[in-house]
């Protein structure tokens, strides 16, 4: 396990593709904050743009559907592996012990370390935008700020594991894209949720992962907390256990 | 005896409603340089896929080194592969290749080994050609350097030869047998028998998923020499007369009917005026040489659309 997820940090840190993802990802965050400050929106949940800390502001420019940061976690995902794939790459380790278990695992592993690397990069856009654009340089309590981005964290990489199990079962590089896109709108969220309310369902869609992420939350209670740590949690389990499941039973080119 | 590091029982695969493979029942021994002919489609790279455990088989065994394969259970550590195209990252140089590779094996001295590989396989003075700019020779001989690179016992090559021009067969050639001789077990497929019989000292012919013959090197070189095909009243009572009065022990009985003579230095007017005077009424008499191609055409039932 640890000698493939060497290998696929090899490819990463190697990988012209995942730094200009970043860069790419740094400036549009940047235009963004500007182009919030040029346009400033009425206060949401009682404070404007400028009065929010920085675990606020993570919150709420995670929760502006589309969601970039999912948009940019998908295209990662399907490229990661499907360059791999395509490129038949995997037939000359697979014939290891374990392998098609490790290699999901390592891939996982290293969708992961991108999330880190992407929260990170959204995070230092946050504060240096902020500084520059909303004249707030102020970073706010960091014990919510860790929480809130340990949470963020864990429901993106389940996010990513989701599209990893898009992938391994369509092999096709557009189609993962296309996925990560309709979710990064929350559009089964937003269509679930229309349900709930026209045929009076119970709120599952509040179970959802995508539809967690794209809500603004307060994670300063701990009932909102510990819901999104369960949705995170349980989502990348299952994400898990269906990529693991698939690969182990996938017939390969 | 021998021992038998690969062995096939009644493996089959199965595609949705499309059988595959049917019924393939093969072994391969140590040392062995095994030749897996058939056209195109036959089920050659569908056999080593199931081989090398990148497919799983719908019915059927695989054993590799008197184990019975499972896709976790390791033993195919032992093997190299080399299946359909190279599974090469085209952006990368040859020896990134090989170093990332060495990396999923946890090879500490991946480095030198990756040097001798290359100097191996004449890629060495490439340093900085990215794979996407190799040649198909290069990519095949990178290719192997990558499925030599754990240093296995066996190594399953799916056409080797494809796409090189004759100087790139010849020295893929060269190195095939140098690792034989070393003690490496090879399984190749091609279509082409010419060169693998080259190469091959066991043979299995695959048409349409099944195995249809297997035979050893000499078995194939004497089916494929001249011979004179004989049609008789009734072969059982022409080869007592054969061996008796011609003193010939090299022929086959292939029917009621039918015998081969293999050996062509007894003249036909001798072969016929022997049956005769012992009863035995002849029907025609051919003296055939058989290319190997000829031999391979013939026995998957494609003889005649070829010569057409």
């Amino acid at each position: 396990m640890l000698n493939l997820l060497r290998m696929d940090l090899r490819r990463l840190v190697g990988n012209k593709l995942t730094i200009a993802l970043l860069f790419i990802y740094c400036l549009f965050h940047l235009f963004a904050i500007f182009m919030m400050a040029e346009n400033p929106t009425p206060p949401m949940n009682g404070m404007t743009l400028v009065e929010m800390e920085e675990w606020q502001f993570l919150q709420h420019t995670s929760s502006i559907a589309s969601s970039w940061v999912l948009i940019y976690l998908s295209v990662f995902t399907v490229y990661f592996y499907m360059s791999e794939y395509q490129a038949g790459f995997y037939k000359n380790y697979l014939s290891m012990r374990r392998a098609r278990i490790y290699s999901v695992l390592s891939k996982l592993t290293v969708q992961g370390v991108f999330t880190l690397a992407l929260l990170a990069t959204v995070v230092l856009c946050d504060v240096v935008g902020r500084y520059f654009f909303l004249d707030n340089g102020t970073f706010g309590d960091p014990g919510l700020f860790l929480r809130v981005l340990g949470i963020q964290f864990l429901l993106h990489w389940a996010f990513s594991a989701l599209i990893l199990v898009v992938v391994i079962i369509t092999r096709q590089l557009l189609t993962g894209v296309i996925v990560g896109i309709v979710c990064s709108f929350n559009l089964p969220g937003m269509a679930l949720t229309a349900l709930e309310s026209l045929i009076g369902l119970p709120p599952i869609s509040s179970y959802f992962l995508v539809h967690e992420i794209v809500n603004y939350k307060d994670y300063a209670d701990l009932g909102n907390t510990l819901h999104a740590v369960l949705v995170g949690a349980v989502s990348l389990l299952l994400f898990t256990a269906i990529a693991l499941y698939m690969k182990s039973k996938e017939d390969l080119r | 005896m021998a021992q038998l590091l690969i062995e096939l029982k009644q493996l089959t695969k199965r595609y949705k409603s499309k059988t595959v493979l049917r019924d393939i029942n093969l072994t391969v021994e140590k040392g062995d340089i095994f030749g897996l002919i058939g056209h195109n489609g036959a089920g050659k790279s569908t056999l080593l896929k199931l081989i090398g455990g990148l497919i799983h088989p719908t019915a059927g065994q695989v054993k590799l080194f008197g184990q019975a394969t499972s896709v976790h259970n390791g033993i195919h550590d032992r093997m190299g592969l080399l299946i359909e195209q190279a599974g090469l990252y085209p952006s990368y140089t040859g020896r990134e290749n090989l170093r990332l590779l060495s990396l999923a094996y946890g090879l500490r001295d991946g480095g030198e080994r990756a040097e001798r590989l290359l100097e191996r396989v004449g890629l060495r003075d490439e340093p900085k050609t990215k794979v996407k700019n190799y040649s198909m020779g290069m990519k095949q001989r990178l290719g192997i350097a990558m499925a030599l690179l754990a240093s296995p016992d066996v190594l399953v090559l799916d056409e080797p030869i494809n796409g090189l021009d004759p100087q790139g067969i010849a020295d893929i050639r060269g190195l095939l047998l140098e690792l034989n001789k070393q003690g490496l077990t090879l399984l190749i497929s091609s279509h082409i028998l010419e060169e693998l019989s080259k190469v091959a000292t066991r043979y299995a012919i695959i048409d349409r998923g099944e195995i249809i013959e297997t035979l050893s090197r000499e078995d194939l070189l004497s089916r494929c020499g001249e011979r004179i095909e004989l049609e008789v009243e009734a072969a059982s009572a022409a080869a007592p007369i054969l061996e008796r009065d011609l003193q010939l022990t090299n022929y086959q009985v292939i029917d009621q009917h039918t015998l081969y003579i293999m050996d062509t230095r007894v003249k036909n007017h001798e072969i016929v005026a022997a049956l005769v005077a012992g009863g035995v009424a002849v029907h025609s008499l051919n003296t055939r040489k058989q290319s190997l191609e000829d031999y391979f055409l013939e026995r998957t039932g494609k003889g005649e659309g070829h010569n057409a």
